[in-house]
């Protein structure tokens, strides 16, 4: 008797089993490829790294815990997903932390002095080959990059990898971060100009005349 | 014959290159583009960090090990 108890468990036990890895492959399947955008969301949420992927590991299995309640109504699961972040980053306590910090240390995206960092000057470029710049940058190693890219503000930089990387419009963004559209085109605008800067100071070290750009800067 | 100043045509380049300008914006810079060549060069510079972005992010091992992390807390999940 106890055998066919047990053999009934063990029967449930395996059923139940082969149900969770399907959930997981059809989860993986549907919410796999937004991984990069919920991680890049929570980082520019929470102005940080390591508690942008903390939340983001929060949001993803929060998401595969609830997964069976998801019905897809033609848009994908990104829109449920991200009443996922928003609820995850309020109860995290992390959108009070930004909050109060925020208040301290005041950094208002509406500051549009970096405008003039960005324009170039004619002259900058007048002792230049016509692409000089751009030779020299497309021959640096991918850790080059990413080392003058992790060098700025995650808030700037996360928005403008959501765009460049991950080709979302910039209402997109708006929406996945509930910040209005134009600041979302600020802080591209910022995160690309500082990468120009770092990589133009990167090509000095090839030989490229930058002189002038680094007086700007200052 | 460009309607765009330099500064301006400058401040739409992340627009343009990120498809976000409408029909009419995206004409004006291109005419700009096609008659300057100082912008031209801003414009070829601002495309190929782009591009270098692009590819330098998808090979970025600090990605591998986050995703690498969630796999792993995914199927404690179901373990």
């Amino acid at each position: 008797m106890s055998d066919i108890i047990n053999s009934h468990n063990l029967g449930d036990a395996i059923t139940n089993s082969e149900e969770q890895e399907r959930k997981l492959a059809d989860f993986e399947l549907h919410v796999g490829p937004h991984f990069p955008v919920i991680r890049r969301a929570c980082i520019s949420k929470t102005g940080n790294q390591v508690q942008g992927e903390d939340l983001a590991q929060v949001v993803i299995l929060r998401a595969f815990k609830y997964w069976d309640t998801y019905t897809d109504q033609g848009k994908g699961p990104i829109n449920w997903i991200n009443s996922i972040i928003r609820t995850a980053y309020i109860s995290s306590g992390m959108a009070e932390a930004k909050h109060q910090k925020n208040r301290v240390n005041i950094k208002t995206d509406e500051d549009n002095d970096f405008q003039d960092e960005w324009i170039f000057d004619k002259a900058d470029l007048s002792q230049l080959g016509p692409s000089a710049e751009h030779i020299v940058i497309s021959k640096m190693e991918t850790s080059e990059i990413m080392d003058a890219f992790n060098q700025i503000d995650p808030i700037f930089r996360e928005v403008a990898l959501l765009n460049l990387v991950d080709g979302l419009k910039y209402r997109e963004i708006a929406d996945l971060l509930d910040i209005p559209e134009a600041t979302v085109g600020t802080r591209v605008l910022r995160a690309r100009g500082l990468l120009r800067s770092l990589l133009l100071e990167k090509a000095a070290e090839f030989g490229i005349n930058t002189d002038s750009k680094k007086k700007k800067k200052k | 014959m460009s309607t765009l100043s330099c500064k301006d045509a400058q401040l739409k380049v992340h627009e343009y290159l990120g498809d976000e300008l409408n029909k009419k914006s995206k004409q004006e810079v291109d005419d700009h583009l096609a008659n300057c060549l100082f912008c031209k060069t801003t414009y070829d510079l601002e495309r190929t960090i782009s591009d270098v972005v692009i590819s330098s992010s998808s090979n970025s091992e600090l990605n591998a090990n986050f995703y690498s992390r969630i796999s792993s807390s995914l199927r404690s999940e179901i373990e």
